[in-house]
């Protein structure tokens, strides 16, 4: 289904030239058919030639961009018809999410697993009215607090559909002007190994640039004017599983976006406010002298006792305040209620709210601000890799004024920073392929392009190895309890206990941060930067939403990679990834109401399933392996006790190479990685065991 | 992270061990995996596999970092054990730790399996 137009065409011929009476469709007609079939309808609404706004909602009447002038229509059209043609410059496109969603429910099999929500919803409420606690184990969205209680207020029920929304921009092309804005919806009616699948993502727009959009909201109005319909009257479905018609009520849980787009949305200030904080927690940060820039520093600077805005005390922070809906509403009002623009602006400094959010507009969604949850790959692995990596190397960028004060922690600089990036590297050829992108030499390359699954791999998986003995020791001690922290939160089954533990290890970092680094010196305010604050909300919004890598930004980069591998048209990129997010929301329809026409997976040739989620991979020995003494000795001690020991024939052991086991890993042998011999490889022998029987100590 | 291993074929076997030698259970350790191969027991396939244990972790550096820094010794040919597979819950990396000779730091997989890094998904579904 990726192949190009051409390859479709170029198959047709060869058939018709084996079976001349065949009259397959052309690519049109297929596309046409489709569409028909798949019931997906496509909407395209004009907007601004630069990109500023989509001519919807209040702008739908106007002719001309509001924000740059740029006419609606193409002006030689227009004279050329005395103002009869009007075509438009520029469209964008809207998937609406109602019909793919009646897609979902109408075979048998694709209907029940909309049901996994429903099930695991009525058992956390068992669990929890058994023990009267919240859940012991987070291991889903759904066991989040935020759900739990929305389900039963809402109320969420059996057929409701429960979405996410995810907004974000996209470029295409390195060195070329392709900023393309896509945003889609994540259905979290899904069980968890389905929901984040491409094949059950709905598209819900795409914008095109090169420009960012100036106005976000106006893009987004159509998709979520569609959606708070459906909230309102209901979502007409036939469920193929029971039989029987439904009506299903959305209910949009949580709107995910970066921290710009995010400021957009929430219509906050942004994070240089003195409120700037993206959930809106209403902590309040401190400004340089004569600065406009602020920053949420705990700890008041030495000679602020005396400054304007910025003297209060230190802060506790054991009392960080929470994002509170009502405090919200109150702020809001009192922003909106401005008399002149004076007044606007200092309640807008004080609140940390500039405007309404477009969301206020829907009708079932969690209150504001809470549904605009923390981002777990932004803030804490690129904002805060970027911020540590400019203080150990001592980069300008974060230097202050007062140069004579000494940097124990700059300690990457000149041929350290050399050897630590070949390091870094060398230590990335033994990660195993499932761990994702390996961090490159970040000496070479962390200035150009590092991803956030190379910071990750880097800092947070590498890091506890490669900066021994490289940091000085508090902080070394300092930097781990971060990682520490981190690694807890992105798990993706975290126990209340750890939560706990993330909390006190996640605190503790950011206090002795400010202590360690910033020594209360007003210079180096600027260390104190967002995303350093929002490592205090990580453990809270994990009680709250459930393993926050579950409601990240991941799964749309995975989207845009996947779209942006389907583009075929370098020279009209943003058409060509309309179309193609087309097409993923006819395919994904289709095979929803198909299921043979997906792809089938099949266990590889030649394997073993042995059950619970392990399979025997090969290579495979032809013969019998002639076991080493050592091997002999492990064989007799393991299967000494065995009862059927007699039966077994201990020397007849024909070896295996690989297993796949149940978290989607496949296991490697050293007997396979050494007959490759490339030092390149990645390992993939090494593994984790637990309740082992060893019967020598 | 927690999953049911199937252990009813093992309890026979259990209760013999408890008796004449030393448990250890749930005790997480890292191993290097030599090769896999399978035992049939009654009809039933059963997996196991021959590993080197890496010895326990460093206590001394686990409480300087907090529990981040695993560091383990490789011993090769010396402590080779067989496990079955349901033992198993995860690949790590072994990443040689050039302050100690000889010994490998642990990295566990950050994140999850259902979120990225499943590259078929990307490459080869459709």
């Amino acid at each position: 289904m990726d192949a190009s137009q051409r390859t479709y065409e170029e198959v047709c011929r060869n058939a018709q030239e084996l079976v001349p009476d065949l009259k397959p469709l052309s690519f049109y007609q297929v596309q046409r058919r489709a569409q028909d079939l798949s019931g997906i309808v496509t909407w395209e609404h004009h907007m601004c030639f630069k990109s500023c706004i989509g001519f919807t909602g209040p702008f739908a009447v106007l002719e001309t961009c509001p924000e740059c002038g740029e006419p609606r229509y193409d002006q030689q059209e227009l004279d050329k018809s005395d103002g009869e043609r009007k075509v438009p410059q520029k469209v964008f496109t809207t998937f609406p999410a109602g019909p793919q969603l009646q897609a979902r429910w109408k075979y048998s099999q694709t209907a029940k697993s909309m049901f996994y929500r429903w099930e695991k919803t009525e058992e956390l409420r068992r669990e929890c009215e058994e023990s009267g606690a919240p859940p012991k184990v987070y291991n889903d969205i759904l066991s989040g607090q935020a759900y739990r209680e929305a389900a039963d207020d809402a109320p969420i029920n059996e057929y409701d559909t429960v979405l996410m929304l995810s907004v974000d921009g996209a470029q295409f092309y390195k060195n070329k002007q392709s900023e393309c804005w896509i945003y889609i919806w994540i259905i979290v009616d899904l069980s968890l190994e389905n929901r984040y699948k491409i094949r059950n993502i709905l598209p819900g727009g795409v914008i095109p640039g090169p420009n960012s959009p100036k106005n976000i909201k106006s893009f987004l109005f159509p998709g979520l004017a569609h959606v708070s319909v459906l909230q309102r009257e209901g979502l007409p479905i036939w469920d193929g599983f029971n039989q029987r018609r439904a009506l299903s009520f959305i209910f949009l849980l949580l709107v995910l976006a970066d921290a710009v787009a995010m400021a957009e949305l929430t219509g906050s200030v942004g994070h240089h406010g003195l409120k700037g904080c993206r959930l809106l927690c209403g902590f309040a940060g401190r400004n340089k002298p004569k600065g406009s820039h602020y920053y949420p520093a705990l700890l008041r600077p030495h000679g602020f006792e005396t400054h304007r805005t910025s003297s209060h005390p230190d802060v506790d922070i054991n009392t960080l305040p929470d994002p509170d809906p009502q405090q919200y509403r109150s702020d809001l009002n009192d922003v909106i209620s401005s008399r002149n623009k004076t007044e606007h602006g200092r309640r807008r400094l004080h609140t940390g709210i500039c405007k309404p959010s477009i969301f206020d507009g829907i009708p079932r969604i969690l209150d504001l601000p809470t549904c605009f949850p923390g981002d777990l790959m932004h803030q804490p692995v690129i904002n805060l890799a970027a911020l540590l990596l400019d203080l150990w190397c001592a980069r300008p960028d974060a230097c202050d004024a007062d140069r004579k004060s000494p940097w124990p922690w700059a300690v990457l600089t000149g041929d350290v920073w050399l050897e630590h990036g070949k390091v870094v590297a060398e230590a990335a050829s033994h990660l195993p392929t499932s761990f994702g992108r390996q961090p490159r030499n970040p000496q070479e390359k962390v200035s150009s392009g590092y991803k956030a699954w190379e910071f990750l791999n880097y800092l947070y998986g590498e890091g506890p190895g490669v900066l021994y003995d490289v940091l000085p020791a508090p902080y070394y001690s300092h930097f781990c309890k971060l990682v520490r922290g981190i690694r807890i939160v992105y798990q993706h089954c975290i126990s209340n206990d750890q939560i706990l533990m993330a909390h006190e290890l996640l605190l503790q970092w950011c206090l002795e941060f400010e202590i360690l680094y910033v020594q209360r010196n007003p210079d180096r305010l600027h260390f104190v930067r967002q995303c350093v604050h929002s490592i205090t909300h990580l453990a809270k919004e994990t009680y709250r939403l459930g393993p926050l890598s579950l409601s990240s930004q991941w799964t749309m980069e995975r989207v845009i990679g996947y779209l942006g591998s389907l583009l075929r048209q370098p020279s009209n990129p943003f058409q060509n990834l309309a179309a193609q997010a087309r097409r993923v929301a006819h395919v994904n329809a289709m095979v929803c109401m198909w299921p043979e026409l997906g792809r089938q997976e099949h266990n590889p040739l030649g394997s073993m399933d042995l059950g619970n989620g392990y399979l025997m991979l090969g290579p495979k020995d032809t013969s019998v392996h002639q076991t080493s003494l050592a091997e002999q000795t492990a064989l007799d001690d393991f299967f000494s006790d065995y009862p059927d020991a007699v039966k077994i024939d201990l020397h007849s052991v024909y070896r295996w190479g690989r297993l796949r086991i149940p978290v989607e890993q496949t296991a490697r042998s050293r007997w396979k990685e050494m007959e490759r011999c490339s030092n390149m490889a990645r390992t993939d022998r090494n593994v984790k065991v637990c309740g082992l029987v060893l019967a020598r100590v | 992270m927690s999953r049911c291993a199937d252990w009813s074929w093992l309890e026979f076997d259990k209760r013999v061990l408890t008796i004449s030698q030393i448990l250890h259970q749930d005790i997480v350790r890292f191993a290097e995996v030599k090769f896999f191969f399978i035992k049939v027991f009654g009809g039933v396939p059963n997996g196991f596999a021959i590993v080197s244990l890496y010895s326990p972790p460093n206590e001394h550096l686990l409480r300087l970092s907090h529990n981040t820094l695993i560091v383990c010794g490789y011993q090769g040919e010396q402590d080779l054990i067989v496990i079955p597979i349901e033992s198993i819950i995860s690949v790590v990396a072994m990443i040689p730790f050039r302050s100690i000779t000889g010994s490998c730091y642990m990295v566990e997989k950050i994140g999850l399996d259902v979120v990225d890094t499943d590259h078929r998904d990307d490459n080869d579904e459709e």
